[in-house]
């Protein structure tokens, strides 16, 4: 699943920000990133904000006891290492904005039909367009949207909208949705294969990251945990909620295939403050679907047989 | 049919309404032209307060079009929204129209900010919060946005015993209201103080609480503030920068006179 992001491994305790060929030429010629971003901002964007994000990251981990010095640790680890740990808050902010963006940026590819464009209040006026290209040609990878979202034209709707509801910072993923929760696959299955069924869209906030099965439950747990403090002896059976919350519709395995980073700072220099529709319009433009479906899991279908 | 589409169409009164336009600032016209020195260049000024106002209000009027809010002010717009969870976009719009506009109040040219200077009585107050001169709050404060994760608005603020607190209210957080305020955010670990003050808030909600929060300072920490010329990594160099322009004799008026 991230054999793509393998290039953030840790070696001698440091990351860096990975090598993107195309976004060096850019770095070297000064040419935009055709159809999506200024240099100026891909710039600061990729290069600036990526090493910043690195080297405050390797400054906090050489700070904490955590991680084994003889260990190879990925990016991603690091995430799940630090996400119950309120005292490595800051680092996994790093660690999580910095997978975000190797994410995003890793999925787009140049396309100079779109124009970068400012925009001006009428924007927010103007009736959007319902043309548009780019659209994925695997037949497979067609179907399975089809079946989730409706129809190519639906999904992409749903996708720049759930960008413009996100008022602050944050991400726009398309995840593979697993049907059984893992604490399901524990009891139930012993090769604990999840199975793919269905395509979501999900937002994120501020560098929240996305497979948060761990995360979950955090609140149930300080809970029991004061609460015992408190009032010992008490003999109470588990709630509703409790029961839900638990079994239902948590810790279900999410794998991102696609992510839009929709932070005022992509759009702001290159579209300016009205811009963000079209901003999200030429993100659409720009997907590399072949990253895409190298991401995808297999799809399970359900076969009834009569 | 179309005749009497024509026909009811003629009986249609057309009401006419107010749509919200941005408050003018004093120095709004040298400001446009020359921006404020280190702080904004004129097109730093110009997309933070003219376009990014603009964006605000334009929704804004868009939003609350034939509605009971139509006629009122984003203030009260903020408010009357804040408590109903199905109005949350357009308290979005009201929220941060207000919140820019109260820090945009307090700035002024570099020149006069430096005759100015916090209160006494300001200053007094902040003692109770280990603050003993200009330069530690500056240091306190900037060291919160620093830290912080996102867009986002640092108030201080006064409350109900006329002790002044830090509020860092993320994205469009108002200090108006507590259940709105947005100082929680619970992506990461949550530690002991984050379950308490989450808890704390659902209890507070539930007893109907009123918030008497008054905000007396606010440094906002949107993008929009520096991207254009400091650049999207730019926030350090901004909020050193910011504290020069700030006009105290505005900031201090706003305390609650004995």
């Amino acid at each position: 699943m991230f054999k793509n992001t393998k290039i953030l491994s840790r070696r001698l305790s440091t990351f860096s920000l990975p090598v993107n060929k195309s976004l060096e030429g850019i770095k070297a010629t000064g040419e935009n990133f055709q159809g999506l971003f200024s240099n100026k901002t891909i710039n600061q964007l990729w290069f600036e904000r990526g090493e910043n994000l690195s080297s405050n990251l390797n400054n906090l981990l050489s700070q904490t006891s955590i991680l084994k010095n003889d260990k190879e640790y990925s990016l991603q680890t690091i995430i799940s290492l630090s996400m119950n740990t309120p005292e490595l808050y800051q680092l996994h902010k790093y660690a999580s904005n910095l997978f975000n963006l190797n994410f995003f940026i890793e999925s787009l590819k140049q396309n100079d039909a779109n124009k970068i464009e400012k925009k001006n209040v009428d924007a927010l006026l103007e009736t959007p367009k319902n043309s548009f290209g780019n659209i994925p040609t695997d037949h497979d990878f067609l179907d399975w949207i089809n079946y989730s979202f409706g129809s190519i034209e639906e999904f992409r709707n749903l996708l720049i909208n759930s960008g413009r509801a996100i008022n602050g910072d944050g991400i726009v993923w398309v995840v593979a949705e697993s049907s059984m929760s893992e604490n399901y696959l524990d009891k139930n299955l012993p090769q604990k294969v999840p199975r793919f069924t269905n395509l979501a869209i999900v937002n994120t906030y501020n560098g929240g990251v996305l497979n948060d099965a761990e995360r979950s439950g955090q609140i149930s747990r300080m809970k029991k945990l004061l609460k015992e403090e408190t009032e010992e002896d008490e003999l109470e059976l588990g709630s509703v909620e409790e029961a839900e919350y638990n079994v239902a519709y948590h810790n279900k395995s999410l794998i991102p295939i696609l992510s839009i980073d929709v932070s005022p700072r992509n759009y702001l220099l290159d579209y300016g403050v009205f811009g963000k529709q079209k901003y999200l319009e030429n993100v659409w433009e720009c997907i590399d679907w072949d990253v895409v479906l190298r991401r995808l899991p297999e799809r399970t279908t359900q076969l009834i047989t009569m | 049919m179309f005749k009497s589409i024509t026909r009811n169409s003629q009986r249609i009164r057309i009401n006419s309404r107010s749509i919200h336009t941005i408050p003018k600032l004093e120095l709004h016209d040298q400001w446009k032209t020359n921006g404020l020195s280190n702080l904004f260049s004129s097109q730093g000024y110009t997309e933070s307060w003219i376009n990014f106002q603009n964006y605000l209000l334009t929704n804004l009027t868009l939003l609350t079009n034939g509605t009971g809010n139509e006629t009122k002010h984003p203030f009260q717009i903020l408010l009357n929204t804040a408590k109903q969870s199905t109005k949350q976009h357009i308290f979005h719009f009201a929220s941060m129209a207000f919140n820019n506009h109260f820090f945009y109040q307090q700035l002024t040219n570099q020149e006069i900010a430096k005759e100015t200077k916090p209160s006494r009585f300001l200053m007094e107050k902040l003692i109770h919060q280990d603050i003993d001169s200009l330069e530690s709050l500056k240091l306190k404060m900037n060291n919160i946005i620093m830290n912080s994760n996102g867009q986002g608005v640092l108030f201080l603020v006064e409350s109900k015993d006329k002790s002044l607190q830090f509020l860092n209210c993320s994205n469009d957080g108002t200090p108006f209201y507590y259940g709105k305020n947005q100082i929680l955010d619970l992506n990461g670990g949550i530690d002991e103080h984050t379950f308490k003050q989450l808890e704390n808030l659902k209890q507070r909600v539930k007893n109907g609480d009123s918030d008497f929060n008054l905000p007396i300072l606010a440094i906002s920490y949107w993008d929009i503030m520096y991207i254009h010329d400091f650049g999207i990594n730019g926030k350090s160099e901004y909020l050193n920068k910011v504290w020069d322009y700030i006009n105290w004799d505005i900031v201090n008026k706003r305390l609650f006179q004995v």
